[in-house]
């Protein structure tokens, strides 16, 4: 029971993987809090004063060309992942840095590295979420809290964007390397050994957990 | 010990001492056949003799990685002993300091052969075995010296650089026989061979090397081994081609 009396904190609860990320972490003796979209950073720092683990999810983004692309739905797509993400670093990280404990995680794509077209502004979260993970790393790195980001293509259940476009399944699937999608709960085991004290010195990291992806320089 | 590892065969080159044995007497503690290799085929057999005195499945056989005919015929002895191959390590390593305008020739080879050939021998007879049988995974060792360059170690850099391309060339090539490969980059550990690392022009001293650290402190060997036993894991399934740095923050940092 590597997580006993340790509480993970998770936004983005209806994704899949939210779930997932759940079931492996009790599994290991955590509590488990669902961040509520609805709930300030704050308040929700308020009500649970210890989180020794906090995953941050992202919603999925439309993707499509960029000049088609609608300020009214990219702006409240950015505060809800980017600022919010910062707005729950600072409320939670606070109690992390304080009890020189703590271990953060965002869980996003892997257009923070590489163009994919269409993905523009999806890509410069998460870029921008690979940036504030390596800096925010290596500030917090002797307050023993650790900083992560693991980048993953689309897992089985889960909507590549949120408007239907972007790759199928079967295109994803012929793409990637081990030539099938990852399961939800192979990214919770990821994730669970990342937040583990097995990864003690490990932080301000990108971690791919890709299927090969990454590793693949070809057409298919 | 949870058996992450049970009845399962893990060859992990260069385990007569230091991260090697560490990472063999690791796989053999959560039920792993530990297969041990080493040039120096004394102290990988003394190391072996004592996992066993352990209640540790654990055999040594000699082995120079700069051999590709030696990795073969290791690969074909396992295969008979045991029946099964799962797990194979590229550990072995050595470190040079020198003057890259004086860097003999010989040393150059020396790293290269050790750590980047030796790697790719390794995998490939490792890889033709696990292909035939199902898949298997390889786990190389790396270093923040693959990403973060340091003065007057040439060989050492190139070497690691080439190890996390290898690993994700082969990763690429080998996922659809079920072999994932994937490596571990890590920042200087506090080992008996530490003094080889410490540099009389470049880093000069141990509290260097620990203030290098964003976490101000090195890496214990645990923290290596257990990224090398993760990635060889079933709980890695979805990960290959990646390159797992436990360097305390040592690739990230990038200021004064």
């Amino acid at each position: 029971m590597e997580f006993l009396n340790r509480v993970v904190a998770i936004t983005e609860s209806e994704r899949p993987i939210a779930q997932a990320l759940k079931t492996a972490f009790e599994g290991e003796g955590a509590k488990v809090e669902m961040i509520p979209s609805e709930q300030s950073a704050a308040e929700f720092s308020r009500a649970h004063p210890q989180i020794d683990t906090l995953i941050l999810l992202f919603p999925a983004f439309p993707v499509g060309p960029t000049l088609a692309l609608d300020e009214t739905v990219w702006e409240p797509l950015v505060n809800r992942s980017l600022l919010r993400a910062i707005q729950l670093i600072k409320a939670i990280g606070a109690g992390m840095v304080a009890r020189r404990r703590g271990v953060i995680i965002t869980i996003g794509g892997l257009a923070g590295s590489n163009g994919w077209p269409g993905w523009a502004v999806a890509s410069a979260v998460q870029g921008a979420m690979l940036g504030l993970t390596r800096s925010l790393a290596v500030e917090w790195a002797q307050s023993n809290v650790r900083v992560l980001y693991l980048a993953t293509t689309p897992a089985e259940g889960e909507a590549a964007s949120a408007n239907g476009a972007g790759p199928t399944s079967a295109e994803l699937i012929a793409r990637t390397p081990l030539q099938r999608v990852a399961r939800a709960d192979e990214l919770a085991n990821v994730a669970r050994y990342l937040a583990s004290d097995r990864a003690s010195f490990t932080t301000g990291t990108p971690v791919r957990a890709d299927g090969g992806w990454s590793s693949w320089g070809l057409l298919k | 010990m949870n058996g992450r590892f049970t009845g399962r065969v893990a060859v992990v080159t260069g385990s007569a001492q230091s991260i090697g044995l560490e990472c063999a007497t690791a796989f053999a503690r959560e039920g792993a056949h530990a297969v041990l290799t080493d040039i120096n085929a004394e102290q990988a057999q003394a190391a072996a003799q004592s996992l066993r005195e352990q209640n540790l499945s654990a055999i040594a056989f000699p082995l120079d990685v700069r051999e590709p005919e030696q990795i073969a015929a290791l690969v074909q002895r396992v295969a008979e002993q045991f029946g099964q191959l799962d797990i194979w390590v590229n550990n072995a390593g050595l470190a040079h300091h020198y003057d890259s305008f004086d860097l003999p020739r010989e040393l150059w080879q020396h790293s290269l052969d050790v750590m980047l050939s030796g790697p790719f021998f390794g995998s490939q007879a490792a890889g033709k075995y696990m292909r035939d049988h199902g898949g298997g995974a390889i786990v190389n060792m790396a270093s923040v010296n693959a990403m973060v360059p340091q003065p007057r170690r040439a060989a050492y850099c190139s070497a690691k650089a080439g190890v996390v391309m290898l690993t994700q060339v082969l990763a690429s090539e080998w996922a659809q026989y079920g072999i994932r490969v994937n490596a571990v980059a890590p920042s200087p550990v506090a080992t008996s061979g530490m003094a080889q690392a410490i540099d009389s022009v470049g880093i000069t001293s141990l509290s260097q090397y620990t203030n290098r650290h964003p976490m101000k402190r090195m890496a214990a060997m645990q923290e290596v081994t257990e990224a090398v036993l993760f990635l060889a894991s079933d709980q890695a399934s979805f990960v290959t081609g990646e390159t797992l740095c436990v360097d305390g923050g040592w690739v990230a940092y990038g200021y004064l």
